[in-house]
């Protein structure tokens, strides 16, 4: 993975997804919306449920609820905020409860999957994981499931 | 721009280029593949379900095709935001191609033409 802010550390996004705590890079954000229309696509898995309109052009909505064991999405309703992310080719918006103060954190921060052992096992690909306000949070590997992932999840 | 069929209550559109005619159904007995359910089950039992040949409407397209459609239909000009690389090849069987917004919500763009009629001939009945 690419640096992708200064050397040695990296900015990272947190947010809440019911009770769990999730982050990604910051830097993959485009916008934060809040609640957000989308429609249901058929013949699509439930972690990418539909689409809904972003500045004149349709994004893939993503849910992570399902593989955290909450309840799906249902349109056209959204959770309160919807995290618009850019990944390679991809824009997509992630939809959560809540998302937090950006951080920056050293990389040596960013340790493997150990205690947040549970988001491997949802089948979420992760970077690894870090602790904050004593709460240990997995960053998501987002492009991982783009890229190698794409249509089989 | 595009100008669209809007199908009765069932969220879906078809673009005006993909149709050929509009055919009234004069046999009960020959009712033929029902659109909104081709296109998504779980929405078109959530709305219109598959209602009798007096309330239905045959789309003859361009290239063969026939499928049967909501009687209540309108025209309307939308612009359609086509579905991301990451959805078209998990939509496209359905002949999902993009969205757009209508007055009660997002609808679905449907091109009937890229649908696979599953269990139908190429008339798109039912075998």
């Amino acid at each position: 993975m690419a640096p992708t802010t200064q050397a040695g550390s990296i900015a990272i996004m947190p947010m809440t997804l019911g009770e769990h705590r999730l982050a990604v890079e910051a830097l993959s954000v485009l916008e934060i919306l809040g609640p957000h229309e989308w429609v249901g696509i058929p013949n699509t898995p439930p972690f990418l449920p539909g689409a809904l309109a972003w500045r004149g052009r349709a994004i893939a909505v993503l849910d992570l609820g399902p593989a955290l064991g909450l309840p799906p999405l249902r349109a056209p309703s959204s959770r309160a905020r919807n995290v618009v992310i850019q990944i390679r080719d991809d824009t997509l918006s992630l939809s959560v409860d809540r998302v937090l103060e950006v951080l920056r954190v050293e990389n040596s921060a960013i340790r493997p999957i150990h205690a947040a052992s549970w988001i491997a096992e949802a089948g979420l690909p992760c970077k690894g994981e870090t602790v904050v306000d004593e709460i240990v949070v997995p960053l998501l590997d987002l492009e991982a499931w783009t890229g190698g992932g794409r249509g089989k999840r | 721009m595009t100008r669209v069929l809007v199908l009765g209550e069932s969220g879906i559109v078809v673009p005006d280029e993909a149709v050929e005619a509009i055919e009234a159904i004069s046999d009960a007995a020959e009712l033929g593949a029902w659109l909104p359910s081709l296109v998504d089950s779980a929405r078109a039992a959530g709305t219109d379900g598959a209602p009798g040949s007096s309330e239905r409407r045959a789309l003859r397209l361009r290239g063969g095709k026939r499928v049967e459609v909501p009687a209540a239909m309108s025209i309307a000009e939308v612009e359609i935001l086509e579905l991301p690389p990451l959805l078209r090849p998990l939509a496209g069987g359905c002949g999902v191609v993009g969205i757009t917004q209508l007055a009660g919500g997002l609808g679905l763009v449907c091109d009937p033409r890229l649908l696979t009629l599953d269990g139908s001939d190429e008339e798109g009945r039912p075998s």
